[in-house]
């Protein structure tokens, strides 16, 4: 700003900067505008919905809209853990989100190292491997890793939706590791004199600086794992087993062709609130993300 | 000669390390993409119901689908749909957006969690409540649901979207511009790495807004636009959930190539037909990949070179 000023009083008169000056309050009020509408219009879906999950079924489609129900319909929410097995899908989830965590954080973490700190002739030609895998589209290994979870007797059960996630993501290794590269060696030196382990070296001085990533990491593992519909779709087949996504898909709440919106909007809600707390949690490192973003490009 | 068998011992121990920490990743590549990926190749020869032995039948599979104009070819011309216009509305609207947050004024912040927020959501529920979002109210005494009575604000007789076979695919569309703020994490960084002094100096000479960002701005970003370009092209041929959702699962307006290869492998049990449409997915991926990375020399511009 000041610099900008200083630019003006060079270049000519008091005349001219005032002027530019309203052009730039011109035009910085113009921004907010546009960016305020933006912001309500993207909001909005959300607003109707929420509104939509509280009011009586009469007024969810009303035209014009009703922001605000005439008679708040608490107990939407109440009937929502009663009328569908709801608890059971969350239980179920959860399991299926805490097991691909733990895996997808451990290996991920263990392979970058090995690909970060370990001299080795086939270091760069594997890694290179890693990074081509990520081209490859999964509905090509898919057909075979059905058929081979089949031959494991693995099908209607978790193990297909966790242990794939203990053999690290491409894009997970290919983060920690440029994190990694970043960490000074020396500071691996010390504690080796200190006499700690590759193992030691690892958890105690690598882990808590990649914290950031880890944390990215983890959001997305919790987030995609949490939203998995094709997974339980291909390898669930009994109700009692079906995630939350299987449950709100298979919801069909209220009598025939009658429609019950208000659970609907309810369901899909609490079913987002977890991605919106994570978000919420992990909001300073997704902004953070975005310098990572600028790793990924060209 | 101590120091040496010393130092032998020292790479050794490296190379020792380096198996034991990739192995988690080697072991799975070898069980769960390249075994997989060399097996759904020779598979796309056979026909196999699972149950009955599996039997060798040449290129059968793709003759097959190159005739299947109910199913393939119509879900095919969906997905270059998604792919053709999908992507480039996604790269404009989200480009337009980032440079809208890309200015540290005050209260930034809030406006780019805004705008990022709906890319966190996903999963059925989202697909779930834009359907009723979108719901059409024409006649028959149905209210319609919060886009078409925007569009009614403006006098606007908003279409059937999901359920117009015309308009089911635009509602698709429209599914994925509400999380196109998600992208801002690859758009901002670029537009940050755009020089200042650049830009002064195009001032400077006379440029206006648009002529600075059309002539500097956007060839200095080219890297990545062909990043998201690439990224979206490929996504958009793994379409699943929407088409499946949106429409209803009777309706088939909407269904890309991903919907007939699960149909075919995961509800008719036809591992050898299903394979066969996995590689013409993966081919075509690959086609749109190359050529994307051949045309790329013509207009993306690497500073480092």
């Amino acid at each position: 700003m000041s610099r900008n000023n200083a630019v003006a009083t060079e270049k000519g008169t008091p005349v001219r900067r005032q002027s530019t000056r309203l052009m730039r309050n011109i035009r910085l009020v113009l921004r907010y505008a546009v960016l305020t509408m933006g912001a309500v219009l993207f909001l909005l879906p959300l607003i109707w919905t929420i509104s939509g999950s509280l009011k009586p079924p009469g007024e969810i489609f009303t035209v014009p809209i009703r922001w605000i129900p005439s008679d708040f319909q608490w107990d939407t929410y109440v009937r929502l853990f009663s009328v569908f097995p709801f608890w059971i899908y969350v239980k179920n989830t959860l399991i299926i989100v805490a097991f691909a965590l733990i895996g997808q954080l451990a290996s991920s973490v263990l392979v970058a190292y090995g690909f970060a700190r370990f001299r080795h002739r086939l270091n760069g030609p594997l890694f290179i491997l890693v990074l081509s895998t990520m081209m490859i589209p999964g509905q090509v290994t898919m057909i075979p890793q059905y058929l081979i979870y089949k031959e494991l007797s693995w099908i209607d059960t978790y193990l297909p939706l966790i242990v794939p996630n203990y053999f690290a993501a491409a894009i997970n290794i290919f983060l920690l590791r440029q994190f990694m590269l970043t960490i000074p060696k020396e500071l691996d030196e010390s504690a080796k004199i200190d006499g700690a382990n590759s193992f030691g070296i690892l958890v105690r001085i690598i882990m808590p600086m990649c914290l950031p990533i880890l944390v990215t990491i983890g959001i997305w593992t919790i987030n995609s794992n949490w939203n998995d519909f094709m997974g339980p779709l291909i390898y669930l087949s009994t109700p009692e087993k079906y995630t939350l996504q299987m449950g709100i898909y298979n919801l069909n709440a209220g009598r025939q062709g009658l429609t019950d919106y208000g659970l609907m909007f309810a369901a899909s809600l609490v079913t987002l609130l977890p991605s919106l707390l994570l978000f919420a949690f992990g909001q300073k490192y997704f902004m953070s993300g975005i310098k990572i973003g600028g790793a990924l490009k060209g | 000669m101590v120091k040496t068998r010393r130092a032998r011992s020292l790479t050794k121990r490296e190379s020792r390390n380096f198996w034991l920490y990739t192995s988690p990743w080697i072991i799975g590549f070898v069980a769960f993409t390249a075994f997989p990926f060399l097996s759904s190749f020779i598979l796309s020869f056979m026909q196999w119901d699972v149950l009955s032995p599996p039997k060798f039948v040449g290129i059968d599979n793709y003759v097959q689908l190159s005739q299947d104009k109910t199913y393939f070819w119509k879900d095919l011309n969906n997905t270059l749909y998604y792919a053709l216009i999908g992507v480039p509305l996604t790269i404009i609207l989200g480009l337009a957006v980032s440079v809208l947050l890309s200015k540290p004024i005050r209260g930034i912040n809030f406006y780019r969690i805004v705008f990022y927020l709906p890319a966190v959501f996903g999963g059925v529920a989202v697909l779930k409540l834009w359907t009723y979002l979108l719901s059409p109210g024409t006649g028959d005494g149905m209210n319609p649901g919060l886009i078409n009575a925007m569009l009614g604000w403006f006098g606007i007789q908003g279409p059937g979207w999901s359920q117009d076979p015309h308009w089911a695919k635009p509602a698709v569309l429209l599914v994925g511009l509400w999380g196109v703020g998600g992208s801002m994490m690859i758009w901002l960084p670029a537009l940050a790495s755009v020089p200042k002094d650049l830009l002064e100096a195009g001032e400077i000479d006379g440029a206006n807004r648009f002529q600075r960002f059309w002539r500097i701005t956007v060839p200095l970003i080219t890297p990545a636009i062909f990043f998201q370009l690439t990224m979206g092209i490929i996504g958009s041929f793994q379409i699943f959930m929407e088409p499946v959702i949106m429409p209803g699962s009777s309706k088939t307006w909407t269904d890309s190539l991903m919907v007939v290869l699960f149909d075919n492998a995961f509800r008719f049990y036809k591992m050898g037909y299903a394979s066969a449409i996995a590689w013409v997915i993966f081919i075509m991926i690959m086609l749109v990949t190359l050529v994307n990375l051949y045309f790329s020399r013509r207009w993306v511009y690497y500073e480092s070179k």
